[in-house]
């Protein structure tokens, strides 16, 4: 009878399906929870990996040594290479390779250094209890996931409903009541193939859950003391990543079995397929928004389902509002195991024999049909196509003036000015009623939507229509986390770089990446909607390349300036300008001067150097003799606007000159 | 109308789904005791008498010498606890008992609250000026959108003033309260996933089926529907009053919505009762779109089961989905009292701006008419799409 009823649950009834259904939807929800370490760059994470080798496991007094020795190994590197590159932008190297000499060592141990903050944040933590607190490597967020399996309940609730109600239904539970065998034995091996799906459900759960946190960290960490882990650095209890880890599922498989008794207790009382399933399903609902503090829903048997709190203790510094902080006695969480088992006991002495059941005839095809019709019209319409378009970026301007072929846009305290080419007459673009004009920076032009950040929050990106001069607010949490310095898309990511480090990174989709690791010289980056040019800290120009991830050096010479003008990439070095192709890369000089800032039209370069500002067309020509803050050339315009700073008004002044071409000085 | 009836008391209309409700307002008295004690803990138990004691001295037309006679009060006591010397026993000439009680109840929850009246007319005053700009603007440059957009905000903003102070603290918590919406989901659930898979189980439907009655059964289910999802919509938003009335107290419904400090760019003007009311009619629609997706979940499974299961695992999805993405065509969205009444969102509908509100209503109704489609004509559409599937 058993084998029947073995049969019968998981071959008729299905729960086999149910079961491959709930472990193939537990397998990607597994690897949602346990999220991957989320390192910026390859690099990163491969020097992370070193220190992790190294200092990995307990706090020992040795490792503590190891650690501050490192940070003021990578401390006095910093002040070092401080002091070179102030060297180098001062022009006191004339020879690459005696500043490559110094220069090379200490950035390679700079380089280490964003690893090494992480390892620090991990090393602060452990600090504060080096017996309890090791340092660990992987990721085990899922572990604190302070809700129920939903997918597993539904799958335990259907289950065990089928199983009870289908005999109850079609009366077949009365017949099983005359024979004596079935009076015996039926519900006794039905209550065996019900408890056998929920173990075999959360066994395959536990068994997924476990190669995930392996694959996140080490077997070895599993043995680590659970306090390593952030949520449960309050656990009053001395157990490992493991054994937490363990009572967890376990705690968890008792709810279940709880579930599973209510299901059971419910279709023999009620006889109602409706109720049988409600109430459970609206209890496992409702437990998880009722109780505030959420530590009161911990003390009722559906607490079982959510487990974590039992081990979590006190998580007052983990919470974000002090009321949710209170731990879970040890006698409370006895209590309701004890009673939890209780009622199970209880309901399986109370439920009586169950039979058969009756075949499903659900027809899969008349969902996939039209679900793939739906797929392959959402292929073809479109809606999988992502446009790529050509960006005209230069992080040096955006503080100040972006444009388009008809416009300029000028920053200023009132938000953003927009001046016709033609007639120069001036608009304000920021018209949304209900949006403050203060401030903006960064701005940066895709199509006809401008990008800006806003000078009170430096995490939040408006988006301008030029059209219809409506603003929206481009939202993504992941940006939360960074002071945003300027923000450029090219219609399938968006780039930004922030106050706190050099580089660059790409937001695409949720995912944010550090694209370029490198410092950038001076504002020195131009963006063609594909490849970034730019200088980097060492006065090189480097290229990288948004499709392949490559990167190229494209001149090793003191580059000092870079522009990207739609056309042609102008830059300079100790060399003279060059223009260079952004596509094949040829490079043509222009001039022997050298530029310490410049911008370029696709015709003329207008540059600075020795603090006067000249054009170069054919020939050279001084334009202006002072040094001004910024200038950019208004394409189709011939002209210059800058932007200075006036000693008697006491504030930024914009001047708008022509681009004559008179005699070179040179 | 004996049809829609005996459909009602078919699905929902039984003592069992009645105990549930009852059950589920127990719940959701907690739930919102817990939100009026994390929104303030000042505003229950004691801290409603004493508020309500002070509120009293205060409330009604703002005249120059009420506020000036409140400012001397709060800036009296506020000297007096800012200094120090005063003596920290129970005095009975306190509201609260003590001067610093009294300093807090004054200083801090009804200064920020009259403050907020008088000056809100600076804020409406300031969205409308800056959109009768951009009117004249827009006009000039020929962008009749934006122009109409603005028009509206003018004219949505203009002339606005609190004419009284009355407390809306209550009405923060009830129009930002959705735990009542997620209570009617479940209802919903718990009342029609049953209405086909019972028939099914019982074989009434082949008996159905074989009349001629088919299509107005399925007609008087929709009916039937309809009612319960307008019933549980007015039950909830008065049982949330009532009990914010019995915890908080509520008062002033007779103010316009802006006189709530977190709907101060509300785009409405209506009293608090009125868009009470058009909360209501909101969640009934939202509901409708929800029941009609839980009936044809309970036609197409196999039994009851199946269909529950279905059923609030489709609403669990779309409740998560609607968390983070607020799209128009998910119900979910408008079960959020304060979503749509809060800010002045326009979408631009053949040139002339439509409130965000508006347009989910209508696209409710949409999606209301296709599944009804769906649900009353879906045999005779089995009826072509079958054989095509079948094998020969």
């Amino acid at each position: 009878m058993f084998r029947e009823e073995m049969k019968k649950l998981f071959i008729k009834q299905y729960g086999i399906v149910v079961m491959a259904i709930v472990l193939i939807g537990e397998i990607i929800l597994i690897n949602i929870l346990y999220p991957q370490n989320d390192f910026e760059s390859e690099y990163l994470q491969s020097v992370f990996e070193e220190y992790m080798a190294e200092f990995h496991g307990e706090l020992t007094a040795e490792k503590r040594d190891d650690i501050l020795a490192e940070q003021e190994l990578i401390l006095n590197a910093k002040n070092a290479i401080s002091v070179l590159e102030t060297k180098l932008y001062r022009g006191e190297f004339t020879d690459r390779k005696a500043f490559h000499a110094e220069y090379d060592e200490l950035s390679a141990i700079i380089l280490r250094s964003d690893a090494f903050d992480l390892i620090l944040e991990k090393y602060y933590y452990a600090l504060a209890d080096t017996d309890k607190r090791f340092l660990t490597n992987g990721n085990y967020d899922g572990l604190n996931s302070d809700y129920p399996d939903f997918l597993m309940l539904a799958a335990i609730i259907i289950i065990a409903a089928i199983a009870f109600l289908n005999e109850e239904n079609s009366n077949v539970s009365t017949l099983i009541r005359t024979s004596e065998n079935g009076r015996r034995s039926a519900f006794k091996f039905k209550v065996i193939a019900l408890a056998m799906f929920v173990f075999a459900c959360q066994i395959l759960r536990v068994i997924c859950e476990l190669f995930v946190m392996i694959s996140r960290g080490e077997t070895a960490e599993l043995s680590f003391p659970v306090q390593s882990i952030e949520f449960f650095q309050n656990c009053p209890y001395d157990l490992t990543i493991a054994q937490c880890f363990l009572i967890i599922s376990a705690v968890r498989l008792l709810g279940c079995f709880f579930i599973a008794c209510i299901v059971m207790l419910l279709a023999v009382k009620l006889k109602s397929p409706l109720f049988t399933v409600f109430i459970p399903c609206s209890i496992c609902l409702l437990q998880q928004f009722v109780f505030e503090p959420a530590a009161i829903a911990y003390c009722i048997p559906t607490g079982l389902l959510r487990a974590v709190g039992y081990v979590g203790g006190d998580i007052s510094s983990n919470a974000e509002n002090d009321s949710y902080s209170i731990g879970i006695p040890f006698e409370l969480m006895i209590e309701v195991f004890f009673l939890t088992v209780i009622f199970i006991a209880i309901s399986v002495i109370i439920v009586g024999k169950y039979y058969s059941c009756k075949k499903r005839t659900f027809k899969c095809k008349k969902i996939i049909v039209p679900l793939a019709v739906v797929i392959v019209c959402c292929f073809f319409s479109g809606c999988s196509y992502k446009e790529v378009s050509s960006v005209i970026y230069n992080a040096g301007d955006n503080f100040f003036v972006v444009q388009n072929d008809n416009h300029y846009f000028v920053s200023d305290e009132g938000g953003i000015t927009r001046v016709d080419k033609s007639d120069c007459s001036e608009f304000q673009l920021i018209r949304d009623p209900f949006l403050s004009s203060a401030g903006v920076y960064g701005m940066s032009i895709r199509g006809r939507n401008l990008y800006c950040l806003d000078a009170f929050s430096s995490k939040k990106i408006s988006v301008i229509s030029l059209d219809t001069l409506s603003a929206k607010t481009f939202e993504s949490g992941n940006l939360a986390n960074y002071s945003l310095y300027s923000a450029f898309s090219n219609g399938e990511s968006l780039f930004f770089t922030t106050f706190d480090e050099d580089g660059v990174y790409e937001l695409l989709g949720n995912k944010i990446r550090k694209i370029i690791p490198n410092k950038i010289y001076n504002n020195q980056l131009s963006f063609d909607g594909r490849r970034f040019f730019y200088i980097n800290g060492v006065l090189e120009l480097v290229c990288y390349d948004t499709q392949t991830d490559e990167e190229t050096i494209l001149s090793e010479d003191f580059a000092r300036a870079v522009y990207y003008d739609g056309t042609r990439v102008v830059f300079s070095t100790d060399k003279g300008i060059f223009a260079l192709d952004n596509i094949d890369f040829s490079v043509k000089k222009l001039s022997e001067a050298n530029a310490q800032k410049l911008c370029s039209d696709g015709e003329a370069v207008v540059f600075l150097d020795d603090g006067n500002l000249y054009s170069l067309k054919d020939e050279i020509a001084s334009i202006y003799d002072k040094e001004p803050l910024y200038f950019v050339i208004l394409s189709n315009s011939k002209k210059v606007i800058l932007r200075e700073f006036d000693q008697t008004l006491g504030k930024n002044v914009d001047r708008v000159i022509d681009l004559p071409h008179s005699s070179s000085p040179f | 109308m004996k049809l829609l009836y005996f459909e009602m008391r078919k699905s929902w209309l039984r003592l069992s789904i009645f105990i549930a409700l009852a059950v589920l307002s127990v719940l959701s008295v907690y739930k919102l005791y817990g939100e009026c004690r994390s929104e303030n803990t000042r505003r229950t138990g004691d801290g409603k008498v004493w508020y309500w004691r002070a509120y009293t001295q205060y409330c009604g037309g703002l005249s120059e010498d009420k506020i000036a006679k409140f400012r001397e009060h709060s800036e009296a006591l506020s000297a007096q606890y800012n200094g120090g010397n005063y003596d920290p026993e129970y005095d009975d000439k306190y509201i609260t008992g003590y001067l610093a009680g009294d300093n807090i109840l004054l200083n801090v929850d009804i200064k920020r609250e009259i403050a907020y009246a008088v000056t809100y007319p600076n804020i409406s005053d300031q969205i409308a000026a800056k959109a009768f700009e951009n009117v004249e603007l827009y006009d000039k440059i020929g962008m009749s959108y934006e122009a109409a957009r603005n028009r509206s905000i003018c004219q949505a903003y203009q002339n606005r003033s609190i004419p009284e102070y009355r407390t809306t603290f209550w009405a923060e918590i009830f129009f930002n309260y959705d735990f009542s919406s997620l209570l009617c989901v479940i209802m919903l659930a718990a009342g029609l996933s049953a209405c086909y898979t019972n028939e099914k189980e019982s074989g009434m439907e082949t008996l159905i089926g074989a009349t001629d009655k088919k299509e107005k059964t399925d007609i008087a289910k929709l009916f039937s529907a309809a009612v319960y999802c307008a019933f549980l919509s007015f039950y909830f938003a008065f049982f949330d009053l009532l009990s914010l009335n019995i915890l908080v107290g509520v008062d002033g419904l007779n103010m316009p919505v802006y006189s709530v400090e977190t709907f101060q760019r509300s785009p409405f003007g209506f009293r608090l009762l009125s868009v009470a009311f058009l909360w209501i009619i909101t969640r009934f629609i939202a509901l409708f779109v929800i029941s009609l997706l839980i009936l044809l979940i309970s036609k197409i499974a196999p039994n009851t089961v199946i269909s529950l299961v279905v059923g609030l695992a489709l609403s669990l999805f779309l409740m998560i989905i609607s968390s983070s993405d607020k799209a128009f065509f998910n119900p979910f969205c408008a079960l959020d009292p304060a979503a749509y009444i809060t800010e002045f969102q326009a979408l631009n509908f053949l040139g002339y701006p439509i409130l965000t509100l508006c347009a989910a209503l209508a696209i409710m109704v949409i999606e209301s008419a296709v599944l009804a489609i769906l649900i009353v004509y879906s045999n005779k559409f089995s009826k072509v799409v079958r054989p095509c599937f079948e094998r020969k």
